[in-house]
């Protein structure tokens, strides 16, 4: 190894659980070094903004699904319609419902609202991104800030009379 | 084979040698490389060597679309008579969209969501009129891919003789009311995982119903040559192989985040990195690194040959069913690194020992660093992934566990026969 970290392994008998918890304690003892690579990403910044909010048809369940979102925190042509008044509400939707094919004769809400919906879960993607970068860039200044106290720490122990 | 089911099964008196089966999937054909279809091929062709096979299938070659492509009728594929019928409606994107997401993310109605399976398609219906007409001429009806209108509209059609092979993912789909039915009246089921199994038990309560983990064996590895493949693509020093489809949505967004994070952490350290090579079609962009290599789609021989030169194989999909390119690497002697937040390539990987998995870029990073710097690690886990797919993944196992699975239906019908047949 490149390092003075190493591994305990029985390379007759390999078990990968046991392999793993030593990466993971490994991974977790240098979180914050994980930096993204400014030279490679920036050019694709563009690029990236414009995939989160092209979504095909398909493309936003998988996304949905990807992100862990499931449930209705999104809009949905459905809410057009939706009432919660109790068995009043159920008649104004039904009323609702039976109005849409006259509605949709002078405007047609539905595709519109489907591309916010598509939208609304790339939006969703960039924050998650963004947080998951955030939480990244935090643990790396406060690695850098702990080498900084320990730093002072140092040339605080190191007084003027002592030779160099 | 489930406990239950073995107990209330006695020892065949007298069994068909050979059986009559149908094999419904939702298309077919040599030029088809989808997951499901593909495992559905190599089925065909190891169970049409014993029994009397047919495949039943659609017009259709294109999974989005469901546009017919090849003609309808009787035609012949590796030998096997293949019936294909006309999708009478192809898939209408938009109306599918909407009504997908009502029916996965809202409260619906169950016309609701038979109109989204009929959205969703292959609409055939001939091909449920051909296999209601010929349903009493096949002993079994193997049907692929649990989620699809012709697998879903003939296991109903067939009940009682229809043997269900799911290649289930972790989706909203699976949790649908709509698929409870099928798969409580399967005959068997023939899981590809035990993290399958234990998700469809789950969400539709049918322990009961006989079933077996088989996964599926891969096409014989042929002759490999590494140095063939890095003198074709001039490629030098240690890689990582990520093979399929290059698609955010088969995580390789993350794969390529982590990589570059893991590439810069072990150049500081002073470790080489080894290069990340893509084989297969590309849906997103590919960051421009010189260490990422995009090769495009390959021929099975280079693919073969790429990971015969790999350091490990990456699999960094979130959501997989069996995912038979690790059982490539493994056939290869390879070890894997796979996304852990997907329960069945971790899995394979824990019982395999044959690999490891990360659920962050450190751990990515340090898996990555680990496999580059050890290299009689990497040779260990290889030979252990090896000795995993070579018990549980040859195609004499897999056939095994299907006619071991078949034989028992059979016991099982003629036991229920026979006590009608003396009451009379």
């Amino acid at each position: 190894m490149s390092d003075d970290y190493s591994y305990e392994i029985d390379y007759d008998h390999i078990s990968v659980a046991c392999l793993m918890e030593q990466v993971r304690a490994r991974a977790a003892s240098r979180t914050g070094n994980g930096l993204t690579s400014p030279t490679v990403e920036a050019p694709n910044l563009l690029g990236q903004l414009r995939q989160y909010l092209d979504l095909d048809d398909e493309q936003p369940y998988e996304l949905q699904r990807a992100l862990r979102l499931a449930g209705d925190w999104n809009i949905a042509p459905a809410d057009l319609r939706a009432s919660h008044d109790g068995p009043i509400g159920t008649l104004i939707s039904t009323v609702r419902r039976l109005a849409r094919p006259l509605v949709k004769v002078f405007v047609n809400l539905d595709s519109p609202l489907h591309k916010q919906f598509k939208i609304n879960l790339g939006m969703a993607q960039a924050i998650y991104e963004l947080t998951r970068e955030n939480a990244a860039l935090h643990c790396q200044v406060q690695k850098l800030l702990e080498r900084v106290d320990e730093l002072a720490e140092r040339s605080k122990d190191v007084s003027p009379g002592t030779p160099c | 084979m489930s406990s239950q089911s073995a107990a209330r099964t006695c020892p065949p008196a007298r069994l068909a040698e050979q059986l009559r089966l149908a094999l419904v999937v939702q298309r077919y054909g040599p030029e088809i490389s989808g997951g499901a279809e593909f495992h559905a091929r190599l089925v065909a062709q190891r169970l049409a060597r014993k029994h009397e096979l047919v495949v039943v299938t659609t017009c259709a070659a294109d999974y989005v679309t469901w546009r017919n492509h090849y003609p309808r009728g009787l035609s012949s594929v590796d030998d096997i008579p293949v019936y294909r019928f006309p999708v009478r409606l192809p898939r209408d994107p938009h109306l599918f969209g909407r009504l997908q997401e009502k029916v996965f993310h809202r409260q619906h109605d169950e016309r609701t969501a038979q109109a989204w399976m009929n959205a969703q398609g292959p609409y055939t219906p001939r091909m449920l009129r051909w296999i209601q007409h010929h349903r009493d001429t096949f002993n079994y009806v193997i049907c692929f891919s649990y989620r699809y209108w012709t697998t879903w509209r003939v296991m109903q059609a067939v009940e009682g003789k229809g043997v269900l092979v799911p290649t289930a993912e972790p989706d909203p789909a699976i949790e649908l009311p709509l698929y409870r039915p099928m798969f409580r009246s399967a005959r068997a089921i023939m899981y590809n995982s035990p993290e399958e199994r234990a998700m469809i038990h789950h969400h539709t309560g049918n322990e009961s119903v006989p079933s077996v983990v088989v996964g599926v064996g891969i096409l014989e590895p042929p002759q490999v040559n590494a140095s063939r493949f890095r003198a074709t693509h001039g490629v030098n020093g240690p890689f990582l192989l990520y093979v399929g489809r290059i698609d955010r949505n088969k995580g390789c967004a993350e794969l390529f985040d982590f990589y570059l994070r893991a590439y810069d952490q072990l150049q500081e350290q002073g470790v080489r990195p080894p290069r990340l090579i893509l084989a297969g079609s590309s849906v997103m962009p590919i960051p421009a690194h010189p260490a990422i290599i995009h090769l495009g789609r390959v021929t099975e021989q280079e693919k073969y040959d790429a990971l015969e030169a790999s350091t490990a194989l990456i699999m960094p999909s979130f959501y997989e069913s069996l995912s038979m390119v690790l059982l490539e690497a493994w056939a290869l002697s390879r070890p894997v690194v796979v996304n852990g937040h997907c329960d069945v390539t971790r899995g394979q990987v824990q019982r395999s020992n044959g690999g490891l998995w990360y659920q962050n870029s450190a751990e990515f990073a340090e898996c990555v660093r680990l496999l580059a710097e050890d290299h009689r690690l990497g040779i260990g886990l290889g030979e252990r992934g090896h000795a995993y797919y070579a018990t549980n993944y040859t195609w004499s196992t897999i056939e095994k566990k299907y006619e071991t699975m078949l034989t028992q239906l059979e016991a099982d019908d003629l036991a229920d026969r026979k006590p009608r047949q003396g009451a009379r």
